[in-house]
């Protein structure tokens, strides 16, 4: 009876084991995490009801006291006869105006941002076949690019541990030694210690590919961070474009919201749409090959193998690693490159916001080249 | 902690009332002066002086304006509850060590803190020593063939060694030198941080005063850029920042990396010991293999996120500081690039 009991828990923990393992998700997916919902986006909190009621009640009243104090500088500026505080006075008036419509502009048109990012996201992708899914909403957008660049960055590192299984095996054989006297006196000799020498050549390969998966997960968690905090900046950026001390931080931070917020998604999406899409990976890697081509006919045939070490299989080695290598470097760099010309394309567009918002901090490329 | 937030209020509020009715003072002695030769100046002919004169009341006047303003927001800043704020816009993370009703300095202080020692950066380095630990354990297989029975070292030898650390070395290493990095970029934080109050409160006076004098007047709107930029922006983007960087991490850090590890330790575990009582060791070797890949990814994955946080998100904060610094220092007085002064001397 006891056994039978015994039998039947084992049996049942096999059926558990296997369909829990059956289950198990071996790769974590932040990106779902992160644009499912479960995580409250910050715009949504902040788009609500009375958030809305509240930063357009708070703006009128700064707009209300910043005309009242301007009211008086007027009336100092015609007591004293100061023409710069008249014509300033004047001027604030103005800005008052144009702040009461951005604010109205952007209470009512919130909802509006989401078809602004989709809008550039599918003209900057309609040139392409891409085969990435159609985009129907901001946060899809950035699930998106999420998707493609932590898939990428997670492929990165199958290929590193590969290219670390390669320098075991390399550094196994080199490790073969033949004593020919005992008791470690004398000589030994060891054959293949040259393949030492090729796992130091193999390993500089691995700083490429982390460099490329370590840009290609700062972009995945880079991505969530301006999903969920820039929204503040559009808010703050209202906020401080009421007073006339603050208008040109104001002018910064919306100049920050526009270039990061909506526009640097859709380049990504774009560019990674490109890279993602059949006809251009075939392209590229036709490319790629015919270089590998080249380099092994030229450098390797008629270079290394003839010249230095005829019939040696180091070449050899070497030259299917290098091919191959090559390959993986060349196809995570143009997705890295992508991540850069966005980057870059994006400061360009901040630097353009801050001439036309007045924030003298955005123009002459001074973020630029501070972040470089 | 909670000794070092409640000193903030002392800290912000001691110089403030301190310089507070000595600037008043000085500016009301500079607007009688003034008002004086604004009086005399028709007497002896001189209308030009007059009408400098008008702008530089209306000057000292807008120092006082100036000064009571900052004095209302200086009250407000220590008062205003930013912990319910940010919660309430999902940028707080509520946990048992989290101070109550916590004004900005505080809030921030408690964010960056709990993403020290509590959150992602705590956490990555623990996992660290545990990769360290797991790379580091396996098999070393030697053989040896000698040529005759019973003498040593003499034939064929092969030894390699089966531990993970020999293999993927080299990637760690790189992963923890940026780490260590980027722990010197984060220390730098707490410091700029713990003194925030301080540097509100004595940058700001100064130039407060300051500005009411003619000879010093862009000096003044230069400081009172710098303390606000340090003093007030600088606390509001850290609070902001890590609080969305916490609340983001416990959420990913619950949901999925924990859970991933949970069933790589918990289910797939099981799965390997019933495999081997079976007698699949294939299977089993197999699913360790899973274990431990599944371990790694995992690792990476929190690595890379709180690479990401601590690398983009101060040169987020300091972007934003040194803009607010520039765009409002040039309003007030003279252009301050105090990022660009510090590269030039770093």
């Amino acid at each position: 009876m006891n056994k039978r009991i015994i039998l039947l828990v084992i049996l049942v923990a096999i059926i558990l084991a296997r369909t829990s393992y059956a289950q198990i998700q071996l790769l974590p997916d932040p990106c779902y995490y992160l644009y499912n919902g479960e995580l409250p986006s910050t715009f949504g909190a902040l788009s609500n009801a009375s958030t809305y009621k509240g930063l357009i009640g708070y703006s009128m009243l700064i707009i209300l006291s910043v005309l009242m104090i301007v009211a008086f500088l007027y009336a100092i500026g015609i007591a004293f006869k100061i023409n710069s505080l008249i014509s300033f006075s004047k001027n604030e008036i103005l800005e008052n105006v144009l702040n009461f419509i951005l604010i109205l502009f952007v209470a009512g048109g919130i909802a509006g941002i989401d078809g602004v990012v989709i809008g550039i996201a599918q003209f900057s992708t309609s040139a392409v076949s891409t085969n990435q899914p159609s985009v129907t909403s901001t946060s899809n957008l950035y699930h998106s690019a999420c998707e493609y660049y932590y898939g990428d960055a997670i492929g990165e590192i199958g290929n590193l541990i590969q290219l670390a299984l390669t320098i075991f095996e390399f550094n196994v054989f080199s490790q073969f030694q033949i004593n020919l006297m005992p008791n470690g006196f004398g000589t030994f000799f060891k054959p293949f210690a040259w393949f030492e020498l090729l796992s130091k050549m193999v390993g500089s390969f691995g700083l490429p590919i982390i460099a490329i998966t370590g840009i290609e997960f700062i972009n995945v968690y880079l991505l969530a961070i301006i999903y969920y905090i820039f929204p503040l900046f559009l808010y703050l950026g209202i906020l401080f474009r009421t007073f006339p001390w603050t208008r040109a931080i104001g002018g910064a931070l919306l100049g920050l919201f526009i270039s990061f917020y909506v526009f640097y998604p859709a380049l990504i999406y774009a560019i990674s749409s490109i890279t993602a899409s059949s006809s251009m990976q075939a392209f590229a890697q036709s490319n790629i090959e015919n270089l590998a081509n080249e380099l092994r006919v030229n450098l390797f045939v008629n270079g290394l193998t003839t010249s230095i070490n005829p019939g040696l299989e180091v070449a050899s080695q070497f030259e299917e690693l290098i091919v191959t290598y090559a390959e993986i470097i060349a196809t995570g760099g143009i997705n890295t490159i992508g991540i850069l010309i966005s980057l870059v394309i994006c400061f360009d567009l901040i630097e353009a916001f801050g001439d036309l918002l007045g924030a003298p901090s955005l123009t002459h490329g001074g973020i630029l080249k501070k972040v470089i | 902690m909670q000794e070092c937030l409640n000193s903030i209020n002392s800290f912000l509020t001691t110089p403030y009332t301190a310089w507070f009715p000595i600037t008043l003072i000085a500016a009301t002695l500079i607007i009688v002066i003034l008002a004086l030769i604004y009086l005399f100046a028709p007497l002896m002919g001189r209308e030009d002086i007059r009408r400098n004169i008008g702008i530089m009341i209306y000057q000292t006047l807008f120092g006082i304006v100036l000064i009571m303003a900052f004095g209302i927001f200086a009250t407000w800043l220590c008062s205003f509850n930013a912990e319910s704020l940010l919660q309430s816009l999902n940028l707080n993370l509520v946990t048992s060590i989290a101070p109550k009703n916590a004004n900005l300095y505080e809030t921030a202080l408690y964010d960056l803190y709990w993403f020290t020692n509590y959150g992602a950066l705590v956490n990555t380095n623990g996992l660290s020593s545990l990769l360290y630990l797991a790379l580091n354990t396996g098999p070393s297989f030697k053989i040896e063939i000698n040529y005759e029975p019973g003498v040593q070292y003499l034939g064929l030898s092969e030894e390699v060694s089966f531990t993970a650390s020999s293999i993927l070395n080299s990637y760690i290493s790189y992963m923890n030198q940026a780490l260590y990095w980027l722990f010197i970029i984060n220390d730098l934080q707490f410091i700029i941080i713990s003194a925030a109050p301080i540097i509100f409160a004595i940058l700001v006076s100064i130039g407060l005063i300051a500005r009411i004098f003619g000879f010093s007047r862009n000096f003044g709107g230069s400081l009172i850029a710098l303390g606000v930029g340090i003093g007030f922006v600088y606390p509001l983007m850290v609070s902001i920042t890590y609080g969305f960087i916490n609340v983001a991490y416990s959420q990913l850090f619950n949901n999925i990396l924990m859970n991933v590890a949970t069933n790589a330790f918990g289910t797939n575990l099981q799965s390997v010991l019933v495999r081997l009582v079976i007698g699949k060791i294939t299977g089993g070797i197999s699913t360790a293999v899973d274990v431990f890949l599944s371990l790694i990814y995992t690792i990476v994955n929190i690595v890379g996120f709180t690479a990401t946080a601590s690398l983009i998100l101060p040169i987020l904060n300091f972007v934003v500081v040194n803009t607010f610094v520039i765009d409002f220092s040039q309003a007030f007085g003279e252009r301050l690039d105090f990022m660009s002064l510090l590269t030039s001397i770093v």
